[in-house]
Parts: C-alpha cells; sequence; structure tokens
C-alpha cells in the first residue's frame, strides 16, 4: 500500500505541475507546440536527456547486465555519449537555426521546403508515425507491467489477481495501470503542450537520475553485513569473467552496434524539441552533460545487474533464484526483484515512481509529436489549404494528442508483447534514414529523387531484413527478433554486424547516385539554406 | 584554456584565423580518437576489478563517458559554429519568456 500511495502522490504532484505550466500558455499555436522557443540550457539538457531514456535506463539496463554482462554499458551507454551528442551538435543547433529562420515545426516542414517537394510528407509521414507509434506502445505497456510490480498486494480486496501467481494478487492490473498513466500524461500534454511536456521533463528527469542513484546505494549497503564498499567489493568478486567481460559479444557486432544512436538525428520527437530552444547557444550544456548523465544512470544498474548474477545476491533476495537467462521476460524482473528483497515499500514506491518519470518523459514528447505531425504535415496542408489559425492548429494538436492516446491504449489492450523485441528495429528504422538529415543540411547536391531514393532504400532494406529475422526466428526456439545479426563472410572469416550498417550502407550509396545523376535543386532553394556568405 | 565566462557559457581566447582552424581540426580529431577508443578491442576480456569493485571494461567505458563530456566542452569552446553565437546574443526569444 505504501507503494502505492507514493506512486498516486508523485502522479499528483506531475499533474500539479503541468496544469501550473499551462497558466502560461499564449494561446498560440507555436507556443503549444514549441514553447515559443523559450526553452532555456537546463530545461534543454533536461527535456532531451529525459526524452532519450526510456525504462530501459533502469530497468532494462539492470536485466541486460545480468543477461549478458557489462558490454550492453559500451554498446548503449557510452556509444549514445559520443553519438547523441555529435547529433545534437551537428544536426540540432543547424535544424534549430533553419527552424528558427523558416517557422518549421515537423520534420516534414522542413524537408518539404528543402527539397522543394509538397509531398514528401505522404511517404515519410506513415513511416515516422508508424515507428513513433512501436516505441509510444512499448512505454505504455512498460508503464502499466511497473504499476502492477510495485502495488503487488496493495489492494486485496479491489484486486483478487491469480492466486496461482502471487504477486498478482492485490496488485493494480496492468490495463488500468497503463491507462492512469496515459491519462496523467495526456493531461499535461494538453493543457500545458510543449511548455507542461518541458517542465514535466526536468522534473522527471531530476526524480529518476536521483532515485536511481539512491536505489544502487541502499541495495549495495544490503547485499552483505559489511559497509557498502566491503559488500560492493565482496559481490564484484563474486561476479564470474562471463559478466566482467564482453567475451559474448563479437567486435563486430560491438562496432556496428554504434550505428544504432544515430537514430537520435531523425526521432521527430526529439526534432522537435530542438525547435524549443531559446537560442543555439542553449545546445551547449546539452551536447557536454548528456554523456554524463547517461553514466550517472547506466553505472549504477549495470553493476547491480552483473552483482544480480552471485550467489551472494541470490541468498539476500531469494526470488533472483527462481529466474532463468532462457526467458527472454525475466531480466526485466531483476531490478524490481533486488529492490522489493532490499528495500522497503517507501524506497519502493519511489523507485517505481522513477521508472515511471524514465518512461513518461519520453511518452509525453511523443505524444505531442505526433499530434504535432497530423496537424501540420496533414490536415493544414491537405484539409485547411495551409490556412489553419492558431485557434484551430492548438484544437487540433489537442485533438490529435487524445486520438494519439486511444489508439495506442487500445492496441496496447490487445497485449501485443511483441513490440519489446521490436525496439531494435524502430531504433534501426530511424539511423536507416540518418544519411538524408545528415545530407538535407549539409550537401548541396541533394535532390528530391535523391531523397525519395535514401526512403525507399532505408525501407526496402528495412522490410527485407526485417522478414529475415522473423524467419530466423521461427526457426529455433528462444531467438528473439532482437537477436538477429547479419553474417558476412570475409577472408576466410566470417563478421556479425548489427542489421542497421545494411540498412544505412543501402540508403547512403541510393541517396548519393539518385542524387548525382537526377535533377538538381533550384538555385534559390540551394542558396536558402545555404547561403553563400555563411 | 578559455577567457571569460560570456553570459552562461565559456568563450575561447582571441585568436587568429589559422588558430581556430587548428583547434577545430584538433576537437574533430579527438572525436575521431574516442569513437576508436571506444572499440576497446585490449580490454575485451580483461576481468581485473579497479579497486575491487569495477570491471576494467566498464571503468574503461565509463571514462569514455567522462572523456566525451570534456570534448564534447572543448568542441562547444572552439568549434562551435561563429554565427551562432552572434545570432544567439541577439535573439529575442518569443512569448512566455524563459519557460
Amino acid at each position: 500500500m505504501t507503494s502505492a500511495i507514493v506512486i498516486g502522490c508523485y502522479l499528483a504532484m506531475l499533474l500539479g505541475l503541468g496544469l501550473f505550466s499551462s497558466r502560461l500558455f499564449s494561446g498560440s499555436g507555436k507556443d503549444f507546440q514549441l514553447a515559443g522557443h523559450s526553452i532555456g540550457p537546463v530545461m534543454l539538457l533536461m527535456s532531451l536527456f529525459g526524452t532519450t531514456m526510456t525504462a530501459f535506463a533502469l530497468i532494462g539496463s539492470t536485466g541486460e547486465a545480468w543477461q549478458s554482462g557489462i558490454g550492453v554499458y559500451g554498446k548503449l551507454a557510452s556509444a549514445s555519449g559520443i553519438v547523441h551528442s555529435l547529433c545534437f551538435f551537428l544536426i540540432g543547433v543547424k535544424v534549430w537555426k533553419l527552424g528558427h529562420k523558416y517557422g518549421y515545426s515537423t520534420q516534414i516542414e522542413f524537408f518539404r521546403d528543402r527539397l522543394e517537394s509538397r509531398h514528401v510528407g505522404l511517404v515519410l509521414f506513415p513511416i515516422l508515425v508508424a515507428m513513433v507509434i512501436v516505441y509510444i506502445l512499448a512505454g505504455v505497456m512498460g508503464a502499466g507491467t511497473v504499476v502492477h510490480v510495485f502495488t503487488s498486494g496493495a489492494f486485496p480486496s479491489l484486486f483478487a489477481g491469480n492466486p496461482a501467481v502471487p504477486p498478482s494478487v492485490g496488485a493494480i492490473p496492468e490495463h488500468w495501470g497503463a491507462l492512469v498513466i496515459c491519462c496523467v500524461v495526456l493531461v499535461y500534454v494538453f493543457f500545458g503542450g510543449m511548455r507542461g511536456t518541458a517542465w514535466a521533463n526536468t522534473f522527471q528527469t531530476i526524480a529518476f537520475m536521483v532515485l536511481g542513484v539512491l536505489t544502487f546505494f541502499v541495495i549495495a549497503k544490503g547485499l552483505g553485513k559489511g559497509s557498502m564498499v566491503e559488500n560492493m567489493a565482496a559481490a564484484s568478486a563474486a561476479v564470474k569473467a562471463k559478466w566482467t567481460t564482453r567475451t559474448g559479444v563479437s567486435q563486430s557486432e560491438f562496432l556496428t552496434y554504434m550505428l544504432i544512436p544515430l537514430s537520435v538525428g531523425m526521432f521527430p520527437h526529439l526534432f522537435q524539441h530542438w525547435l524549443t530552444a531559446k537560442s543555439a547557444n542553449s545546445f551547449k550544456l546539452s551536447v557536454v552533460a548528456h554523456p554524463i548523465f547517461i553514466m550517472l544512470v547506466w553505472l549504477p544498474c549495470v553493476m547491480l545487474g552483473i552483482w544480480a548474477t552471485t550467489d551472494i545476491a541470490i541468498s539476500v533476495v531469494k526470488p533472483l533464484a527462481r529466474l532463468s537467462h532462457d526467458v527472454a521476460s525475466d531480466q526485466n524482473k531483476v531490478l524490481p526483484m533486488l529492490v522489493k528483497g532490499l528495500s522497503g515499500d517507501v524506497l519502493g514506491g519511489f523507485l517505481a515512481a522513477g521508472v515511471l518519470a524514465a518512461i513518461m518523459s519520453s511518452l509525453d514528447s511523443q505524444f505531442l509529436c505526433v499530434g504535432t505531425m497530423f496537424t501540420n504535415d496533414i490536415a493544414n496542408p491537405y484539409f485547411a489549404g495551409g490556412k489553419m489559425t492558431d485557434k484551430q492548429t492548438v484544437f487540433w494538436t489537442r485533438s490529435f494528442v487524445i486520438l494519439v492516446v486511444a489508439v495506442t491504449y487500445g492496441i496496447s489492450l490487445l497485449n501485443p508483447r511483441g513490440v519489446f523485441s521490436l525496439g531494435i528495429w524502430c531504433f534501426s528504422g530511424f539511423s536507416s534514414l540518418f544519411p538524408l538529415i545528415f545530407a538535407a543540411l549539409y550537401w548541396k547536391k541533394l535532390t528530391k529523387a535523391g531523397a525519395y531514393a535514401c526512403i525507399l532504400a532505408a525501407s526496402g532494406t528495412w522490410a527485407w531484413l526485417f522478414w529475415s529475422a522473423m524467419k530466423w526466428a521461427g526457426e529455433g526456439k528462444g531467438r528473439s527478433l532482437s537477436d538477429y545479426l547479419i553474417h558476412l563472410p570475409i577472408g576466410g572469416q566470417e563478421y556479425e554486424l548489427m542489421p542497421v550498417t545494411g540498412m544505412i550502407l543501402a540508403s547512403t550509396i541510393a541517396m548519393i547516385v539518385v542524387s548525382l545523376v537526377s535533377k538538381p535543386l533550384s538555385d534559390a532553394t540551394i542558396e536558402k539554406f545555404f547561403p553563400a556568405n555563411s | 584554456m578559455t577567457g571569460p565566462v560570456a553570459g552562461f557559457w565559456w568563450v575561447p581566447p582571441r585568436q587568429s584565423h589559422d588558430e581556430r582552424i587548428k583547434m577545430k581540426v584538433a576537437v574533430w580529431s579527438l572525436v575521431v580518437l574516442l569513437i576508436i577508443l571506444h572499440q576497446d578491442i585490449w580490454l575485451w576480456d580483461n576481468a581485473t576489478l579497479v579497486g575491487g569493485i569495477i570491471p576494467i571494461g566498464l571503468f574503461f567505458h565509463a571514462c569514455i563517458s567522462l572523456a566525451a563530456g570534456v570534448i564534447w566542452f572543448m568542441a562547444t569552446i572552439y568549434a562551435w559554429p561563429v554565427e551562432d553565437a552572434a545570432e544567439a546574443a541577439t535573439h529575442q526569444p518569443g512569448k512566455g519568456g524563459d519557460a
């Protein structure tokens, strides 16, 4: 019950913050979608960091370290520290500059102008929205699971659960938990727009960082009877070499994993966040602090994950012994088990709030982004002749946000568990379009046909590799779509590559070749995006 | 290394055009070096514990994260587009003030 109260208080505070921020809303469409370009360095950092970090940063990183060892830090955390900041630096600042100058709110508005293609949105929109929806769906379902796990036993008279599965007794069912989280996010996005989202993200990012570190120290203290440092040393000494090295991952896979964080360059919700910045200088703090923030969140989680594999941890948290490395979903139970086993209900509630904060700080931006895209990229150009008023823009954005929340929640009720293994494919899809945004900003010779070729090559290779992965996963028990790799034989040796490598290669080659042989864009467009005096 | 704080960020000392180019090249070379170091094949199967607690492979990558912060800090000072800084200085935010 205590955990449920803590979670409830946290959600109430979040609602209050969102509603308060709406008092600063000026009523204009730009203010609702982009907070009137008023976001300073600290809030931009918190928004960008909170948006890029999902529940995976806490629960997933611990679970993956428990499953396969420390390699997950290099594959995702330190790689993202380099590549995300690179994207903020090379893409974000330039996008902000152009968006501020020409009044863009979405990626498609930018591409339409840059490529002299009125209908490029019809090709890009379904691809971007489909990938964001998968991302949202994973967040909504993850939120329901977190609420369910952390409210176990809180309401025995209300939720009977399944007596054969004791933790489900008295726990808020997953679909109710997901509904509550969707409603909370919907309320502060609906009333506060981008400003409410940025405020909530700042609050939530602080929450999940502080609570993550706090949880680490409490668990480390509980691992033995000695001091915290002695406990940590004893647990580390007990970890087998498989988890303290990267022997389980090939060097070529590790190398090509670094292409996955390039997805940040094409996330439509980050694109929108970049445009909220007050000035280009606002990006500097994000560029510098992002890698360090990632380390602060990931390092403790990875340590907890490898400690959980030891007999020391199993002796103090007995349920860990029930987990199997052969059951894919078991890894997500590691952190909740450590918290429940080694801390009280209050910290358990706080950690649940922290995990929910990580989920919600991504969901809010995604909801608002899809609502903005529907309004600006479809409704305004095709149904309002490009003449939407501010009032109509706010109305339609809010309406589409409600629609997106309702549709994703509806799909989540079908319990499509497969979406979790789609995560890496979703990120790969965004990464495969990275060459397009990079060329649009830095390559004058990019043409409309080249851009279409890039999009089609990216989608085509994605579909072909995904189909191959489904076939491969169906051929062996326990194979997950996310484990599929390309096997490239060179000189008698076989190299394992992430599928994203093939996608980026195909989209880049198609874009360059077709651009070089197709009709160049007009001089006016080139001058507009690459002024001679810059 | 840097001059006084301007607004909320550090500004580089006065430099000639050639010096600025050299610093930009140096910063981007460091970024490339960081990407190469990230692969760290030399610690692949090393299970040594640093300070008796952190596996050396993890410790190395935590250092990569810190180094990324330092190198990106240098990039914001020495490789930041000059026109953006100038633009930002004259920019007037829209309605709503500082969010």
